[in-house]
């Protein structure tokens, strides 16, 4: 009697273990993150928000390390990435923006170490397998267990563990917004496809340059819940106004705060919530600055931060 | 205006006059505090219970920002999708210190620089590849 209470008791946490801490899910995960890194790749793919939806083409040189995104509705707006510089070429306002990253090109990457810690706040399993553009692939479900940010669906090739798309839903299992492969070839990238179409000598540069910094006073209050600091950071932003950047993540989702002193002359700020497909956007003055806390989170969490955003006044 | 707003919310105002204030309350904090009291009002009322101060707006519909410049009756739906109230879940390990009704503003201007900014740090790009900065330099406004 003893003995079948203590099998159905091991039965129970096991099944608990085994729905939190899979190895298969979570080598799914690395595998994804392997493939996004290493491969060579084009396609194009769907970005949906809302009644939006919008069409682009990306392709990736794995021997250089350079991604090229070329939106194709609109404006042809493109972004290429190399392994320390982003350049967002904005062809209407004839705008180049350069970012140069600060911290090495596989930050944030999601390390062993914490792709298991995903697990404190998804229950991570594996989904049903389902064909895509062509790809036979394998969904990975993450359920938020809280409601302090969203939910994923993730499907990747089964032989490639390229991602083919990526759902974010909300509490109620509504999608939020979504990335979807209509078609993709894998291999046969040249350095010559993932060079900018636009010859932008004589466009206005905006740089962006960051650099790890400690932002002295600033902080929250109350941390939200398995958000930790990841970086800080002193930077450019826009035309080079001058911020500071404080990054939070609970190892998917991510939150950043920006600082930015409100001078003289005073510009117009519009305290208040925006949002941008799954990222919200909330501005509030804190101590004559202007806080601006972005995040793909709900909206009640990027206002608990930014709400918790406070500056303390440090001795010398 | 406070008395506007009620009878837009009873349906007695006419059409024309009912643009007017739907106007009115995206420019006037203070009618959408107005039109945002009146709806707890009427739903305490309705339910009957204090449940009021557990509630928060539904920030997060994408439908309000596209549908503002619309005709006034789309305006309405949207206006009603944005600052109607949605109960907050009960099963929260962590209950929010719960937040005010935030007023609504468009994306910042600089929208596109701090998702710029952002996305280089998100995990996200890890899993996903450049995919993900699709969002900055899609434009969600309508172009004017």
């Amino acid at each position: 009697m003893k003995a079948a209470r203590i099998v159905v008791v091991a039965a129970i946490l096991g099944a608990g273990a085994a729905q939190a801490q899979s190895p298969e899910t979570l080598a799914w995960l690395r595998k994804m993150q392997e493939a996004s890194q290493k491969l060579s790749y084009s396609g194009t793919f769907v970005y949906q928000q809302g009644t939006r939806s919008e069409t682009s083409r990306i392709t990736r040189y794995g021997a250089g390390d350079i991604e090229r995104l070329e939106v194709l509705d609109g404006n042809p707006r493109e972004i290429v990435r190399t392994r320390d510089t982003l350049r967002c070429y904005l062809p209407d306002s004839k705008v180049v923006k350069v970012e140069r990253r600060a911290v090495d090109r596989n930050f944030p990457a999601l390390v062993p170490g914490e792709v298991a810690a995903l697990a404190r706040h998804y229950d991570i399993s594996l989904g049903e397998t389902r064909r895509i553009a062509g790809f036979d692939c394998q969904a990975v479900v993450l359920a938020p267990k809280d409601n302090l940010r969203y939910g994923y669906k993730l499907y990747a090739d089964a032989a490639s563990g390229m991602l083919l798309k990526a759902v974010t839903l909300d509490a109620n299992g509504e999608t939020i917004e979504q990335f979807s492969f209509t078609q993709l070839s894998i291999g046969n990238v040249t350095r010559e496809m993932v060079r900018t179409r636009h010859s932008a000598g004589t466009w206005r540069i905006d740089n962006a340059e960051a650099s790890p910094a400690h932002l002295a006073g600033w902080g929250l209050s109350s941390e939200l819940p398995g958000f930790r600091k990841i970086v800080e950071l002193k930077r450019r932003l826009g035309e080079s106004r001058s911020a500071g950047q404080v990054v939070y993540s609970d190892g998917l989702a991510a939150v950043s705060v920006f600082i930015e002193p409100l001078d003289n002359p005073r510009r117009d700020v519009r305290t208040g919530l925006a949002s941008v497909g799954a990222i919200h956007i909330y501005t509030r003055e804190v101590a004559n600055h202007m806080v601006t806390v972005v995040g793909e989170a709900p909206a009640a969490s990027v206002q608990r931060i930014a709400n918790a955003v406070e500056y303390r006044e440090t001795r010398k | 205006m406070k008395d506007r707003i009620s009878e837009l919310m009873d349906g007695e105002l006419a059409e024309r006059e009912a643009a007017d204030v739907i106007n009115a309350l995206g420019n006037d904090a203070q009618a959408r505090d107005a039109w945002r009291t009146y709806h707890l009002i009427g739903d305490a009322l309705r339910e009957g219970h204090g449940a009021v101060v557990r509630r928060r707006p539904a920030a997060n519909s994408p439908s309000w920002r596209i549908a503002l410049p619309a005709i006034a009756v789309a305006a309405a739906v949207a206006l009603v999708s944005w600052v109607a109230f949605a109960p907050v879940q009960q099963n929260s390990p962590a209950p929010a210190p719960m937040a005010q009704a935030a007023p609504i503003v468009p994306p910042p201007q600089a929208a596109n620089d701090y998702l710029l900014a952002h996305q280089g740090y998100s995990p996200r790009v890890a899993l996903q590849g450049m995919t993900a900065y699709v969002r900055t330099v899609s434009d969600p406004e309508p172009r004017r």
